[in-house]
């Protein structure tokens, strides 16, 4: 969650902020929806995924943008990872290979399952059974193997 | 010899029965892909039926055809497959009594499949439309390349060269309906191309000359074509007659077929271009005549044709995809002359042929598009092909020259990479402006002397000035404050200020050229400028401007550099001086300590002498006492 600026601790952020501000507060306001959204009808666990989701969407952005496109500065870049606006651990990830397409850090605990394995999305969708559709219990993704 | 003659029917209702197991499912290709269509698409289906009978591969297959290895695999698997050929077609039902009729000669087949491979039309015949016939309605009539029609029931998908007697009526019906339609549009095509003339006529009417000529030549024009149409007629009256003929050594069939009707001769009548292809239901009965009627319209055909490769292969795959993706061209509302009549002879697949962009052109257009859009290159992907507004790229044509979600997204990557790099440098080079500017001019418009900086705050705080992180809030309350205590400044001390400043600014920047929109930055970010109201302000800066005199040419050294340079010198001034009065200092003291020295050698002396005085006279005394 970004930190909230008030009018004191207000410090200009590093140039080309302006650029990205839009798509940010878009995906400011897509994760207050998902937080106030109704668990209606949900399985508990469904609750939480797209927050995961929004959580993966921005970081995936904030990462294009600095390493792939290079449309942003280093000091811009640090702001953001400083403000939360990317999930730092998630991006150290992707930068590792076999985890290009990782969809949360959840997932690839495997201290936390029972059978100290990774997530069902982390298997490649050729080792899984012809028309095998899977959807993981921690962020609801359909699989993130880097071959698929 | 008798092998020829015994070919030729063969080879024809070879054909037929392919024909009318591939036909009709490319009649309706969308809804009824049957076995041709398995078969043209599985490969490994494919490598087994091919398997079977090595020897018939190759020698069916010339080597003219090999180049097209796909094409040959296609016709080989048709050939031996069971279902599109004679010999063991047990699994299609529908055709049962040809295969009873054909049993007894199973033995002949093998020689007389070769040679219907070798049957030129065989080569390279495919259905080329189809015809709705109204009030026959399973019924369709097609069609093929080289004119000849077949009658297809799309419910039941039979199949029949022979028209049934139920039928005929409508297949008349329809002849008489295309002909008339061919008429108009003959009639059409002449009273345009007159119109035309008449219209080039009418463009210039001045060059009667010309027109004249024009006109003797339409004229002359209309006379050969009426000759023309003569000449047709004729030759149509020719033809008749051949086919009359023809029509007699059929009449002899048909006495021993009493199943095929006078239809063929009406058809003959009533369209002497088309030829009509006797294969019979009833080939076991009429074995002695049918294959001299085949074997003259072989001949005819050979006529028609010699262009054609005597021993072409049998190309189902190809025939059938051509068939199939005219339908589909037919489907998507595409002009039917793309697939029609000028394609005799190659040219069959060329309106079928994929984009004539090249994948760079497909790829420079999309990019072209993100660029006319205006989109930003910090928009996320997913939200530009999410949007689905008017103005959205999907509803661009450009947005479908690239095949695929995926080559668009590439593209649209490196187009990012491209334009973010552009975006920078464009920053980089253009000036920074001071972003108290805005600010300033934001104040000379609302800030009143009624309102207390928090109270201004409050009313204003919605507003882009007040929400600049650039210029951070203690600066604004601090211009906000000044400017207010200036504004209660009496006027002329508002005035000289502001003559003040504008003396200040180095004639690089303000000379007799300055216009009132470009003042330099340093003026507008002075809150001296906003002090007077802007009437009074731009009167004073208007007269100032005009006594000023024009910028110096020869100088390229910028603001800074001068004041820079200003700077130095004042520098060195002031170091000069320093050390002058160092220098002085220095001297002094010298000077001090010198006359000091000279004071104290003085005393010294003096001293001294008046040691000696004193020594001199005690001896004296001495002596006296002593």
């Amino acid at each position: 969650m970004p930190a909230i600026r008030t009018a004191k601790n207000r410090k200009p952020p590093p140039e080309g902020f302006e650029d990205i501000e839009d798509t940010l507060l878009e995906f400011e306001n897509k994760m207050k929806d998902a937080q106030a959204a109704s668990h209606e009808g949900k399985k508990k666990h469904e609750m939480l995924w797209p927050v995961f989701q929004i959580t993966h969407q921005r970081s995936r952005y904030i990462y294009d943008l600095y390493y792939t496109s290079r449309a942003i500065q280093k000091p811009l870049y640090d702001y953001l990872l400083k403000h939360s606006y990317a999930d730092a651990a998630l991006i150290a990830k992707w930068k590792k290979q076999g985890y290009e397409k990782l969809c949360c850090l959840r997932c690839i605990q495997t201290k936390e399952t029972n059978f100290n394995s990774t997530c069902i999305c982390r298997v490649p969708r050729e080792q899984l059974k012809e028309d095998q559709e899977v959807q993981c219990v921690s962020c609801g993704c359909r699989g993130c193997a880097s071959s698929d | 010899m008798c092998l020829s003659e015994a070919g030729a029917p063969e080879g024809r209702r070879d054909n037929a029965a392919r024909r009318q197991a591939s036909c009709p499912s490319s009649a309706k290709p969308s809804i009824d892909d049957n076995l041709h269509l398995e078969h043209s698409t599985n490969p490994r289906t494919y490598g087994i039926l091919a398997m079977e009978s090595p020897n018939k591969r190759l020698k069916t297959s010339p080597p003219a055809f090999n180049a097209q290895e796909d094409f040959v695999s296609f016709g080989d698997v048709a050939t031996d497959d069971g279902a599109f050929g004679v010999e063991n077609s047990n699994a299609d039902d529908e055709y049962q009594p040809f295969r009873e009729s054909a049993g007894p000669k199973e033995e002949q087949r093998g020689h007389r499949k070769r040679n219907a491979l070798n049957d030129p039309r065989n080569a390279k015949d495919k259905p080329k439309s189809k015809h709705v016939l109204p009030g026959y309605e399973p019924w369709i009539l097609v069609k093929t390349k080289y004119r000849r029609r077949f009658v297809h029931n799309t419910e039941t998908k039979e199949s029949f060269w022979f028209i049934p007697q139920d039928i005929f009526p409508g297949v008349v019906e329809f002849e008489k309906w295309e002909k008339s339609q061919k008429e108009k549009t003959d009639n059409a095509k002449w009273a345009e191309e007159q119109l035309k003339q008449m219209r080039n006529e009418s463009k210039a009417p001045e060059v009667n000359k010309a027109a004249d000529e024009e006109e003797r030549s339409r004229r002359r024009r209309s006379e050969s074509l009426q000759r023309e149409d003569e000449e047709a007629m004729m030759a149509e009256l020719a033809a008749q007659a051949e086919e009359g003929e023809e029509e007699d050594t059929r009449a002899a069939a048909k006495a021993v077929q009493p199943l095929q009707p006078q239809i063929q001769g009406a058809e003959l009548e009533s369209d002497s271009e088309y030829e009509v292809v006797e294969v019979t239901d009833s080939e076991g009965e009429g074995d002695d005549e049918e294959p001299k009627a085949q074997t003259e319209n072989a001949e005819h055909d050979a006529a028609e044709e010699p262009q054609e490769a005597e021993d072409g292969p049998v190309e189902f795959g190809e025939d059938d995809i051509a068939y199939q993706l005219a339908a589909m061209g037919e489907e998507y509302g595409l002009d039917p002359g793309e697939y029609g009549e000028e394609a005799y002879e190659g040219e069959w697949e060329e309106g079928a042929e994929g984009l004539p962009l090249t994948e760079e052109d497909a790829a420079n257009l999309f990019r072209d598009l993100l660029d006319d859009y205006r989109i930003s290159p910090f928009t996320p992907w997913d939200r530009i092909i999410a949007d689905e507004s008017e103005s959205s790229i999907l509803n661009d044509d450009r947005y479908t020259v690239l095949p695929n979600m995926r080559a668009r997204k590439d593209v649209f990557e490196a187009w990012v990479k491209d334009k973010a790099a552009q975006i920078q440098q464009e920053r980089a080079t253009m000036a920074k402006r001071d972003p108290k500017i805005p600010y300033l001019a934001f104040l000379q418009h609302n800030a009143t002397p009624k309102l207390y900086w928090p109270e201004f705050k409050r009313k204003f705080k919605k507003d882009v000035e007040m929400n600049d992180r650039k210029l951070s809030d203690k600066d604004r309350e601090k211009l906000y404050r000044d400017h207010i205590n200036r504004l209660k400044l009496p006027e002329s001390t508002r005035k000289a200020d502001l003559q003040t400043l504008l003396k200040s600014v180095p004639l690089k920047a303000l000379n007799r050229d300055t216009s009132l929109d470009a003042l330099p930055q340093q003026l507008l970010s002075n809150l001296h400028y906003i002090s007077l109201p802007s009437s009074v302000r731009d009167r004073i800066v208007e007269s100032h401007i005009k006594s000023l005199p024009p910028a110096p040419e020869a100088d390229d050294k910028t603001d800074e550099q001068r004041a820079e340079e200003h700077k130095k010198r004042e520098e060195r001034k002031r170091r000069e001086k320093a050390m002058a009065d160092r220098e002085r200092k220095v001297e002094e003291e010298r000077r001090r300590a010198e006359k000091d020295e000279s004071r104290a050698r003085r005393d010294l002396r003096d001293g001294e002498r008046e040691l000696q005085a004193a020594m001199a006279v005690p001896r004296t005394a001495q002596r006296s006492y002593s």
